[in-house]
């Protein structure tokens, strides 16, 4: 489904040229769970970035279902996000004058859905939240907080979801029911890519994918 | 409703904007409404006395030779009223009056009638009173009697109240016929009701010598003053519009400081699929409903001062509220066009904009 072809990526500061990808290639195949580690630096997040479409590559191929992401206009990068790819962050992300339903419900305002509020319950019983609807985000512990992210991704029914260090600012139990919750998402059919540098969660994962200084080392 | 939600979560950053806004509505509206009531007023006075009123004041302390009055009036073919106050102890005006002076300053009557040419030739014991000169003299009906000077007199009419006018303090005055003659006389005025509407001036200077006479004419002085309330009223509203341009412009930085501290909020929702156009709505309507909101409160504003201004009795304030809806239609016109640029740098953000920012 996923399909990085010498993808390279640079960053300029000041006069110098910092090379975040230097020729990576990575197939990701559909309802896979896998993870991208390495140090900090190593490209991981500029990898996970251009996967997700927020950023273009400098050189390279991404192909996604076969289609040419690099050539795709602000209409069609915006369908993308919509329907295809979602996106879960470290930082959780939730906007904070909304409560749970609200903050879930987001994706679905964009692609002009109207979804019930039954619909809305079911998700949150997916991700172990029946009942917090209508508590605010500063109501909420951290790790409930990323469970919300995580339905607020799925709602819309994206096929790929990309994790940034989504138990960075959990503690160990919590993450690894983040973890255990992303692995099961391929019971629905979603594919899952996870960005971390904690080599016990990247265990969890089918496949590991280690970058080092923008090469990828191991896959 | 989340958009709601958004601007009430955010209210700390639209308070000022909305007071700001709302004080420069309120100026503008202010201006419109006061000017608009004061040319309506100089407009209706207008209307009162009618536009060919001329009032001629002689200096020479001498009463104007007969037969140059006689040709005078035929040259300019004029009708003329003649006037002559005096003041008494009771401080209101004892007018000695032809019965033309009533057609001619339009005086509308609430009971009664007005001296005829019958009470000027026969010089009848009658008197009209002004609104107010009849709650003075305690006379609240026609055929009542009041003494003036020792004379008595029957009331044969009560004037309505009208606005004051340049030359005639209608509401305080006491009408007598011109026959009698108390000794008292303090100003004699005569007033040209001129027809033909000729340049008089020359004529008189000819007549009567440059410097003994001053006439005015009180459609030229209604004019003069009106297109004097214009000029300042003009002045003010563009004062006015300054403040509102102000105002807007601050918005405006308001708003791109606003946009700028909510770049990560604006990413994410990028992320879950916002589309450029559909975050250039949403910040375009959040900026229309702050400046709504300045709006509307600016209008509540201007409706309690228009109410404190004709409960003081200073002066009666009419709201025009046709002419009021669409100056607020024209406001939030502007207001919406201020909230583009703004709502078009928010619509660029891009999601690695929001990544970067945190």
């Amino acid at each position: 489904m996923i399909r990085l072809i010498d993808i390279c990526k640079n960053y300029v500061v000041g006069d110098t040229v910092v090379k975040a990808l230097d020729k990576v290639s990575i197939d990701i195949k559909d309802n896979s769970f896998t993870a991208i580690t390495g140090h900090s630096g190593s490209g991981k997040t500029t990898l996970l970035n251009i996967m997700a479409g927020y950023t273009k590559c400098d050189e390279g191929l991404y192909l996604y279902d076969n289609k040419v992401v690099n050539d795709f206009d602000s209409k069609m990068m915006t369908d993308f996000f919509r329907n295809e790819v979602g996106m879960i962050f470290q930082e959780f992300h939730l906007l904070p004058y909304l409560n749970v339903y609200e903050n879930i419900r987001l994706p679905l305002i964009y692609q002009k859905k109207n979804i019930d509020k039954s619909f809305l319950d079911k998700q949150l019983n997916m991700v172990g939240l029946k009942g917090y609807g209508n508590f605010r985000p500063d109501q909420l512990s951290g790790g409930q907080k990323q469970r919300v992210a995580i339905a607020r991704t799925l709602v819309s029914g994206v096929k790929v979801v990309l994790a940034d260090e989504p138990t960075g600012a959990l503690d160990r139990k919590n993450a690894s029911n983040i973890v255990k919750l992303l692995a099961d998402l391929r019971n629905y059919g979603v594919t899952v890519v996870i960005v971390t540098h904690d080599e016990k969660i990247a265990s969890q994962a089918e496949r590991v994918i280690v970058l080092e200084n923008g090469h990828v080392v191991s896959k | 409703m989340w958009l709601v939600s958004n601007i009430w979560y955010h209210r700390h950053q639209f308070y000022l904007n909305i007071v700001a806004n709302a004080m420069a509505v309120f100026l503008i509206l202010m201006v419109s409404i006061l000017s608009d009531n004061v040319i309506k007023s100089i407009d209706e006075q207008l209307g009162n006395l009618g536009l060919n009123v001329t009032m001629l004041q002689m200096f020479s302390s001498d009463d104007v030779n007969d037969k140059w009055f006689e040709d005078f009036i035929n040259e300019f073919d004029i009708e003329t009223a003649s006037v002559y106050f005096s003041y008494n102890n009771d401080d209101h005006v004892v007018a000695r009056c032809d019965a033309d002076l009533g057609r001619m300053f339009s005086l509308q009557l609430r009971q009664g009638s007005f001296l005829d040419e019958s009470d000027i030739q026969y010089n009848n014991n009658c008197t009209v009173l002004g609104s107010k000169a009849s709650e003075k003299l305690g006379v609240s009906s026609v055929g009542d009697k009041v003494s003036i000077n020792g004379i008595s007199f029957k009331v044969k009419g009560i004037l309505e109240e009208s606005d004051d006018n340049l030359f005639v303090d209608v509401n305080e005055s006491v009408l007598i016929p011109s026959g009698y003659d108390f000794g008292n006389n303090v100003v004699n005025r005569t007033y040209y009701f001129i027809n033909n509407g000729r340049y008089i001036d020359g004529y008189l200077d000819e007549v009567l010598g440059e410097g003994n006479y001053l006439l005015i004419n009180q459609s030229q002085l209604v004019n003069t003053t009106s297109l004097l309330t214009e000029m300042i009223s003009n002045v003010l509203m563009f004062i006015a519009s300054v403040s509102l341009l102000v105002s807007l412009i601050g918005m405006i930085n308001s708003m791109l400081s606003n946009i700028r501290a909510r770049t990560y909020e604006i990413g994410i929702k990028k992320a879950m699929g916002a589309g450029d156009n559909d975050i250039y709505l949403e910040f375009l309507l959040e900026s229309f409903i702050v400046f709504t909101l300045g709006t509307l409160v600016g209008w509540i504003l201007i409706i309690g001062f228009a109410g404190i201004i004709n409960l003081s009795g200073l002066m009666s304030i009419r709201i025009d509220y046709y002419q009021c809806l669409s100056d607020i239609v024209k406001l939030l016109v502007t207001g919406g066009l201020c909230g583009i640029y703004p709502a078009y740098k928010a619509s660029h953000i891009t999601i690695m904009d929001a990544i970067r920012k945190v």
